[in-house]
């Protein structure tokens, strides 16, 4: 259904794992990208960022896995990161107040 | 040259040999008569010596057989292999199906047949092998037939469908005539499916359905199945007994042309509750029912059965969901006065699932409160996230009717839950002339009048999980006449041609095109226009509230309060 179909790229260095989400994520898609997250903590990522400039819509079930996420790096002592998703799916961040609420990295390049 | 005394001794030894074989053996001259057969065919042709079947017509041996192929085409004499090969073709082995015009008796032969030639290499009389093949015919048959209903009860929950779907499955091969009955508590039957191979047939049927009592006698037929569990085979229906059950002439008109040779009742079981029973009827194909029958009869009712039960569990669960979900929206609209309202809710998926969107009316002592929601998720986990929140809003309003308050109090409630429960909500709060609205997480409403539709309010935290929350509240405005709507993101996510959503701005040129309508016409406008963007299933529960300002203040006569006066509408 969804106009650009939902994709993942992972990339690891040492002990961080870079996730590069893009298309919908939503009820449909959100267990691949949970997938993805519990492989690369798997393999013993301490950071994980979560690059969202390529996702282009986040329903509700997108926006609760990344506040699961948040608690569960705040309760096992990682470090989560996202990068900013484009505008339209970032206006569901900002409106439900999950903008000052997560993680996200100031830059593309998050410090 | 051999001599004659060499030759009779050489057949007679065949003769010996061809005699102990358990297959059929024949021999066919030109003239198409049967010239030979070995003591298996003799038996099989209801001949004691070969002299009588050489004396016999050719074509009157098949006389007492009905004879098909297969497919239930008829096989006549010139059919044959032999008969065929005599006429200098090469024909391939024959699987027939003859049935006992007498008995009834249902056998399935392969035949093949070689050609005898003469000195000269011409054919003279061609050898037939007649293997018995009914036993591995019928289990052939019987495991495509077992496989096949099983696909077809499989394919759909619709039980009344499939069981039509078996029934026709089963005739002609199984049977001519197929019917499915199922019982009610108090015995009463239901007649589920009928089925014959030829249509004319079932008009016969219908007629004589007319003539079946409503209660099931339980000293026979399919009362006596549903009485005991246990099939019931009549392999004679004598002319007496149809006599004896048909009430008046018609009756036994009709009873007459079915033509029933012999019928099988075998019940329809769940644990052991008999809660139906297939039926098989062999009428013109003249074959008789044996043991076997039985059995394959029952295993496809025990598959049947359980396709009914799952299915009627299926529904049982979807009433039980709709109640709940009923449960979760307030009984009817009410009154507010000044507010004409209308509301829309329609849940996504199977209707066996649950929703997660909501929405709730209730007066707080002179105030009037409305609040719409999604919670995150579907099924009864979210029905009773669904519910909390409602209970928590309605108490919360107790103390502090203010909107923002409320979310509050629905955030904490939500935070004490043991897994991350996450809900969206708007709070509108209606006190005299004044209305405060606050929004967790959730959509901004839509003003909409004369001016087109804009958002109102100022967006919130979303509820339930996070640590720095705010929830402004805004006073709004709405002038006479105009409409305030709220909704939740299943309308605007609503998907349609080439993955695009309908989104905010459809929505409102979609709302400011009606502007000024009735909340009940702009509900019917907005489904209107939902559906003709939706491609596919609906993916996400959709819910809407519509409340259009009187044109007239709210009325205010002391402590009569809000008692049901003014312009208010039901959705």
């Amino acid at each position: 259904m969804a106009g650009t179909p939902f994709e993942i790229d992972t990339a690891n260095q040492a002990d961080t794992g870079c996730l590069t989400l893009s298309g919908e994520l939503d009820l449909a898609t959100v267990p691949r990208a949970q997938a993805a997250v519990d492989a690369a903590l798997a393999r013993g990522a301490r950071t994980l960022i979560l690059d969202l400039s390529a996702v282009s819509f986040i329903d509700s079930s997108g926006l609760r896995l990344f506040i699961v996420l948040h608690q569960r790096a705040t309760a096992e002592g990682w470090r989560l990161s996202l990068i900013r998703p484009q505008e339209r799916a970032m206006t569901v961040f900002r409106v439900s107040g999950l903008e000052e609420n997560l993680p996200f990295a100031e830059s593309a390049r998050p410090g | 040259m051999e001599g004659q005394t060499e030759r009779a001794i050489r057949d007679q030894r065949l003769a010996v040999i061809l005699d102990v074989l358990a297959e059929a053996v024949t021999i066919r001259a030109l003239n198409n008569h049967l010239v030979y057969a070995n003591q298996a065919a003799l038996d099989r042709l209801g001949f004691d010596t070969v002299a009588e079947l050489r004396a016999a017509d050719p074509e009157e041996l098949m006389g007492p057989y009905e004879t098909t192929d297969e497919h239930g085409h008829e096989i006549r004499m010139d059919d044959l292999p032999s008969v065929r090969l005599l006429r200098g073709e090469q024909p391939e082995p024959l699987l027939m199906r003859s049935v006992n015009r007498a008995t009834g008796e249902e056998s399935w032969v392969l035949l093949k047949a070689a050609g005898v030639r003469d000195e000269a290499g011409e054919i003279e009389s061609a050898v037939t092998i007649i293997a018995d093949v009914t036993a591995a015919t019928r289990a052939t048959q019987r495991s495509e037939f077992l496989a096949r209903t099983a696909e077809l009860l499989a394919s759909s929950l619709d039980y009344q469908q499939t069981l039509r779907n078996v029934a026709g499955l089963a005739v002609p091969q199984i049977a001519d005539w197929c019917a499915v009955d199922l019982f009610d508590v108090d015995g009463a039957r239901e007649s589920v499916a009928i089925a014959h191979s030829k249509p004319a047939k079932l008009e016969t049927a219908a007629r004589l359905r007319a003539y079946e009592p409503e209660q099931l006698d339980p000293d026979q037929g399919l009362g006596l199945v549903r009485r005991t569990g246990e099939p019931l085979l009549y392999t004679e229906i004598p002319d007496a007994l149809l006599v004896a059950a048909a009430v008046d002439e018609e009756h036994l008109r009709l009873l007459r042309e079915v033509g029933m040779r012999a019928v099988l009742i075998v019940p329809l079981t769940v644990g052991r509750r008999t809660i139906g029973a297939l039926t098989m009827v062999s009428s013109e194909s003249g074959r008789s029912f044996d043991s076997g029958d039985v059995e394959f009869a029952a295993q496809i009712a025990a598959r049947a059965a359980v396709a009914v039960e799952t299915s009627r569990l299926y529904s049982e669960r979807s009433a039980v969901a709709r109640t709940l979900q009923n449960s979760l929206l307030p009984d009817a609209i009410p009154q507010i006065p000044g507010w004409e309202v209308a509301a829309l809710y329609r849940p996504a998926g199977h209707e066996s699932e649950v929703g997660g969107d909501f929405y709730d009316f209730w007066e707080v002592g002179e105030d009037w409160l409305m609040m719409i929601g999604d919670v995150t998720g579907k099924g009864v986990g979210a029905a009773a996230v669904t519910s909390l929140v409602r209970y928590t809003a309605r108490a919360a309003s107790e103390f502090d009717p203010r909107p923002s308050q409320i979310l509050a109090r629905i955030d904490a409630a939500l935070r004490r839950r043991p897994t991350v429960s996450l809900c969206t909500a708007l709070c509108l709060r209606l006190s005299r002339e004044n209305a405060t609205l606050a929004v967790g997480g959730h959509p901004l409403p839509l003003r909409v009048g004369d001016g087109g539709a804009e958002e109102i309010g100022e967006h919130g935290t979303l509820l339930g999980a996070l640590q720095h929350t705010r929830w402004p509240e805004v006073e709004i405005t709405l002038a006479a006449g105009e409409t305030l709507v709220a909704f939740t993101d299943g309308v605007t996510d609503a998907v349609g041609e080439g993955g695009e959503r309908w989104g905010t701005e459809r929505l409102r040129e979609s709302l400011a095109a009606s502007a000024g309508a009735a909340p009940a016409e702009l509900r019917v406008r907005l489904v209107q226009a939902l559906d003709e963007f939706q491609v596919g299933a609906q993916a996400d529960d959709t819910a809407v509230v519509i409340m259009r300002f009187g044109d007239q203040p709210p009325a205010r006569e002391g402590s009569q309060g809000h008692s049901g006066v003014g312009m208010a509408g039901n959705g």
